[in-house]
């Protein structure tokens, strides 16, 4: 009986390869016989033995290896023959991974294996597929490729394909859709280079599951095959064609339980009449289908608003929680009430997430008048409604990285995660995709080639049912409005209809916020500063285009859109990096260099484009009082300063620098860059230049080590500290006349606005440092387009995003700016408190004792720490004091 | 007699195979006595009877290190221990430390434990008691912050030891029922050899759970089984004691204490009483508990006062 079973089963094997070019020579659906041998479905007597810790579980098509996350585990299978792999041959699997590899794996290293034979291993990681092999005689000949991360999830099943192909190249394929391809081999020290792949002939034992030493695979593999010969991307949906019906099937019947899921249904149904079901469609099912479970629960259990349409929830846009399109609505903020509570000065957020329950078209909250019961007014316009969107980043992710005003500025395919941005001729619009398979260096990245402009009002857009859409609301305050508790509403329309509304009360404070100052000495300035790169030294006259980057020149208008944007989130000092020629430096990279140091400081040129550049800022309303510059590393001399032979050059350029700023600012208060994040000898070397440039009346400001702060007190200025402020450092500072700045504490990122606010207002404020200057405003990669997926610097080390007129705000730069109000609060607070304590109410002196103990005793590092708490706390104080 | 020699090799090959891969095994034993955290070792009464477990190998590689570094653990009533030797040339020559935020460029023993699925903790001490730690929110928020633990080091003529004391309370698992199996490693890194090593072969990041072996706790005796359940309901006397320390002199919760005098003296008392922390913990935990109980109810008031004052609800 189980002989003609096997042949049964090898004829229909036979049958349905047939059609195909390759010839099928080892398969395995992990059936097995009485002993618990694996057995190939080609090869009768080939059989393979299931490793410890593994095991056969069922699957939608049969039977599948279950592989737990243990090293060494798998199905194992002696070398045989008759899979000598000659010339081209193909590796085809099923798999359905349970975990990926953790976040700080590095590719390589975190991978999954799932098969290993001879030196050919394939693996999995962060949802991609990778492989490497050695071929050619000597087995010395390195060949790998990879596909792009992220291209499918976890728990659902996936088709995966490695061909080799003789002279041409090695792919891989997820869902029959090429995703890796390489046509030539890695050169290293031992493995030279081929330009196609060589005919390589191998026969090997082989393991599909986890090597012994590789990250182990988490999951189920299921269908394994070989084929001599390598198949086409049509000839693999054609071999894989049942069992994509088969996981379609088993997705449809679990679907069919689920509401909502009808266009889902229909989109299977169809795939499954098709002979040949476009399996790439499994993966963006998949997503979907796991998405629908999610929202149905949501469905059974949410309380509703409005016309029952959807529900919403109010969320703090500051809070340490991240907010994703499939994120559940948090249970405190459910169709609540918006509240709001600001100075007569200052811009503060708040945020609502909608998730509907069904799709609405044409979506649009509108803001309505406020109005107190006094009969005062705010106009709607005083609060900008933006969208938060979700874009696809570095390493295809997905996240709530800008606020915009139209969602059809940029168009993001979650399915096939991929985003296209919308760029306006003056004749037509396009769409250009920055989620492309292969990273492509494009450097022209100028307002002509990418016309992307935003809406300068909320534009509606259509929802999507149980898709989250959040939306992130700036209050902008000024002291004409009077000061008491106003009410309003956010209608949510659909079209012209209402769909619900949200209640929103703001309490306007009678108070506005004074500038920024420390904790330590309420007379002096708690600087806000961040690296900035404007690239005009060469001046804005020439400049036709301007730029969609940071390396290529900018126009005046755009140059001021930015500085605006800079002046209206708090900062003061925005520092000019490597763009500022006057006083001029020679560019040193070793002592050997046998170019010496300039004698001048360059000619007049540079000295009209610098004055142009002052001016610009001055327009923008920055003081430029101090002035801080980066001037290459210590005017150029970097470590490389010689007393005896520089001296001279040291004199002149900081004398003619200071003459030009007084005759320009009226003061000659000008800090200079030292050797950005020096150590050790480094750091020693530019003790000389330092004394020297002090004593000729220049400043210092650079970036170190907080632990090597006892090292620079007392030689500069200023020192921009990374790691975790403390008091006793900034004491340090303060000690021998210096101040204490922090950078990376944490990195400029878009996402998320908490650690922002933290880190960048109480935490240094309560630490007595002296201000802020992280990187950075807008450093993005100069190697393509900052909205291209490839561009990692620019989520990672940026808090803004260009667009042709200006730029792109995140919630990370909101939460810098909430950072600094933090910080203007608490100012606001030590104002009163030294005013009452000198006063003669001694009701008002006792509350502001409590007042000055209770900021005096704030721990930002306790369990217990709050940011919005901690300024309400502060509110309530200043209240106190002011209030009769 | 050939096909036989050939199966056997075969199959002896095959065990060797499953056996390298097979994770490493620790097993660690109750114990009634509690191990003094001084960082010494020999005469300490609790660790005499406990064997040494060697056989770090370098990082990433099969091979020893210059200097061995061996280990040995137990559980109390409360807590995991472990007692670490690091072997030196000459221990007076260890690097000065001048910022233990950058703990890796320091001599060190990192300590891992994986008690449960997305719950990778991580503990790092040194030769000085200087310590640091990366537990996720997830442990932190499960245990409301209460993550305290300890280790003390010392340095000796031809080695430094430290120990580690990991509540249960942080770890969220006791083997009251069974034997508790939570995977883990012990990795070391030394500056003077500029060697790093691993008790199980890691080839990965030292936190790579791939390259952790496992640390077996043994099934508690049944006359402690109660107590060991105990120890996961209340906090360590170690995040008590610490965090009775950070607000016994806090300004900010001075007028609160003002309120529980008699509670504020027994807390005094108990914590100056350091060599019976864990006989008093359970007095520690309803004291402190009072207080904070106290204060969490008062901050709920005040919050929804301000709330009334701002919105007029």
């Amino acid at each position: 009986m189980n002989k003609i079973k096997y042949f049964l089963f090898a004829s229909v094997l036979f049958c349905a390869v047939a059609a195909c070019s390759a010839e099928l020579v080892f398969e395995t659906t992990f059936r097995q016989d009485e002993k618990g041998n694996i057995l190939d479905n080609v090869n009768k007597d080939f059989k393979g033995k299931l490793h410890k810790g593994s095991s056969i579980t069922d699957a939608p098509f049969g039977k599948a290896l279950k592989v737990e996350r243990i090293l060494d585990n798998g199905a194992f299978f002696t070398k045989n023959p008759a899979l000598s792999m000659d010339k081209d041959y193909t590796v085809s699997m099923w798999i359905n991974a349970a975990s990926f590899p953790g976040k700080k794996e590095k590719r390589g290293f975190g991978s999954m294996t799932i098969l290993q034979w001879g030196s050919l291993r394939l693996a999995v990681d962060k949802g991609g597929v990778n492989m490497q092999t050695f071929a050619g005689e000597k087995r010395n000949i390195l060949f790998k490729t990879n596909t792009p991360a992220n291209v499918f999830g976890t728990d659902q099943w996936v088709h995966i394909a490695f061909t080799w192909k003789v002279g041409d190249a090695i792919r891989l394929y997820v869902n029959g859709e090429k995703k890796g391809e390489r046509k030539n081999s890695i050169k290293t020290k031992t493995s030279p280079a081929m330009a196609t792949p060589p005919a390589s002939p191998f026969t090997d034992s082989f393991l599909i599951g986890s090597l012994r030493n590789f990250f182990p695979f988490h999951g189920q593999i299921a269908k394994v095959r070989f084929y001599k010969g390598a198949l086409t991307e049509k000839e693999i949906m054609q071999e894989e064609k049942e069992y994509a019906k088969k996981i379609l099937q088993d997705m449809k019947k679990d679907l069919a339980k689920i509401d909502g899921s009808n266009a889902l249904l229909q989109r299977i149904g169809a795939e499954l009449k098709k002979d040949i079901p476009f399996l790439p469609v499994l993966t963006a099912i998949g997503a979907e289908k796991s998405r629908l479970v999610k929202f149905s629960d949501f469905k059974k259990k949410v309380k509703t608003a409005g016309d029952g349409s959807l529900a919403y929830s109010i969320v703090d846009p500051m809070g340490p929680v991240i907010y994703y399109r499939d994120t559940a609505l948090p249970e405190e903020g459910l169709n609540g009430k918006l509240l709001v509570v600001a100075a007569q000065n200052e811009y503060e957020p708040a945020s609502f997430i909608v998730k509907p329950l069904k799709d609405i078209k044409d979506f649009l909250p509108v803001m309505g008048d406020l109005v107190s019961k006094e009969g005062n007014k705010i106009p709607a316009k005083a609060l900008d409604i933006l969208l938060v969107k979700q874009i696809i980043s570095a390493n295809r992710m997905l996240h709530p990285n800008v606020l915009i005003h139209d969602d059809k500025m940029l168009k993001v395919d979650v399915e096939k995660m991929q985003m296209s941005v919308r760029c306006t001729y003056p004749d037509k619009i396009v769409y250009k995709n920055v989620t492309p398979e292969k990273f492509v260096q494009e450097v022209g990245n100028t307002v002509d080639k990418y016309p992307i402009y935003d809406s300068k009002t909320l534009l509606a857009l259509d929802l999507k049912a149980g898709v989250n859409q959040q939306y992130w609301i700036t209050l902008k305050t000024d002291e004409k409005m009077a000061p008491g508790l106003y009410e309003s509403k956010i209608t949510l329309k659909s079209g012209s209809k209402t769909v619900a509304t949200i209640p929103v009360k703001v309490r306007i404070l009678p108070f506005a916020l004074p500038e920024p100052a420390t904790n330590y000495d309420i007379h002096k300035e708690f600087s806000v500063a961040t690296y900035f790169f404007d690239h005009i030294q060469s001046g804005t006259k020439d400049v036709k285009n301007g730029a969609l980057n940071h390396t290529r020149p900018l126009t005046k208008e755009q140059l001021k859109a930015y500085l605006i944007n800079l002046r209206e989130h708090g900062v003061k000092h925005p520092t000019i990096i490597m763009g500022n020629y006057f006083p001029g430096w020679n560019t040193w990279k070793s002592k050997s260099r046998k170019v010496g140091p300039r004698t001048t400081n360059g000619d007049k040129q540079q000295m009209e484009w610098m004055k142009e550049r002052i001016k610009i800022l001055k327009e923008c309303g920055f003081a430029l009082d101090p002035i801080y510059l980066h001037t290459g590393g210590n005017i150029g001399f970097r470590e490389f300063y010689k007393r005896s032979e520089h001296k001279k050059y040291l004199e002149s350029f900081i004398k003619e620098g200071n003459k030009f700023y007084k005759e320009l600012l009226g003061h000659d208060n000008i800090y200079h860059y030292g050797l950005d994040e020096a150590e050790g000898e480094r750091l020693l070397a530019e003790y000389d230049v330092w004394e020297d440039m002090r004593k000729m009346g220049a400043k210092i400001y650079t970036t170190i080590k907080k632990a090597n702060t006892p090292l620079v007190a007392g030689r500069i200025d200023v020192a921009i500290a990374v790691h975790q402020p403390e008091k006793a450092t900034a004491k340090l500072m303060h000690d021998k006349g210096g101040r204490m700045w922090a950078y990376a504490q944490p990195w400029a990122r878009h996402y998320s606005g908490y650690p922002q606010r933290k880190g960048y207002g109480y935490d240094l404020y309560f630490a007595d440092y002296d201000g802020v200057c992280n990187y950075s405003y807008n450093h993005w990669n100069w190697q393509s387009l900052p909205w291209n997926m490839y561009n990692t610097a620019a989520p990672n080390l940026s808090y803004v995003m260009p667009k042709a007129d200006g730029v792109v705000d995140t919630p990370g730069w909101e939460g810098h700016r909430e950072g600094t109000d933090d910080v203007r609060y608490a100012t606001k607070l030590r104002q009163e408190i030294l005013k009452a304590k000198k006063g003669s109410d001694k009701v008002k002196k006792a509350k502001a004792l409590k007042a000055e103990r209770f900021l005096d005793t704030v721990n930002t590092f306790a369990q217990e720490f709050d940011p919005a708490w901690t300024r309400y706390h502060i509110i309530d104080h200043i209240l106190n004091l002011i209030e009769k | 007699m050939n096909n036989k020699k050939a199966i056997l090799l075969l199959w002896g090959f095959f065990a060797c195979f499953i056996l390298m891969g097979a994770p490493k095994t620790y097993k660690a034993d109750y114990s009634e006595k509690y191990p003094v955290l001084d960082g010494k070792i020999p005469g300490d009464p609790a660790w005499e009877k406990v064997q040494w477990e060697e056989g770090f190998l370098l990082h990433r590689k099969n091979a020893s290190p210059q200097y061995p570094t061996r280990f040995k653990m137990l559980y109390t009533k409360d807590a995991l221990y472990m007692a670490v030797e690091c072997f030196e040339k000459d221990p007076a020559k260890l690097k000065k430390v001048y910022n233990f935020n950058e703990f890796w460029i320091y001599d060190t023993v990192e300590f891992f434990l994986m008690p449960a699925k997305n719950e990778i903790m991580q503990f790092i001490a040194n030769y000085e008691s200087m310590t640091y730690e990366s537990i996720p929110g997830n442990v932190a928020k499960r245990t409301s912050f209460r993550t305290g633990w300890k280790a003390v080091g010392r340095k000796g003529d031809k080695n430094w030891s430290v120990e580690f004391c990991i509540p249960f309370y942080l770890l969220g698992k006791v083997p009251a029922s069974s034997d508790l199996k939570i995977t883990g490693n012990i990795c070391r890194n030394s500056v003077t050899t500029n060697e790093r090593s691993t008790w199980s072969l890691q080839m990965k990041a030292f936190k790579d759970p791939a390259g952790f072996g496992n640390i077996l706790l043994k099934k508690v005796p049944a006359k402690a089984k109660k107590d060991l359940e105990e120890a996961l309901k209340k906090p360590h006397w170690l995040s008590l004691a610490e965090r009775w320390k950070s607000i016994r002199k806090d300004p900010a919760w001075e007028e609160i204490l003002e309120k529980f005098p008699a509670e504020k003296a027994a807390l005094e008392k108990l914590i100056a009483d350091e060599k019976n922390y864990p006989a008093n913990s359970g007095k520690f935990y309803e004291k402190l508990s009072r207080i904070e109980s106290y204060a969490s109810k008062q901050e709920v008031r005040e919050r929804k006062r301000i709330w009334k004052r701002f919105f007029e609800e």
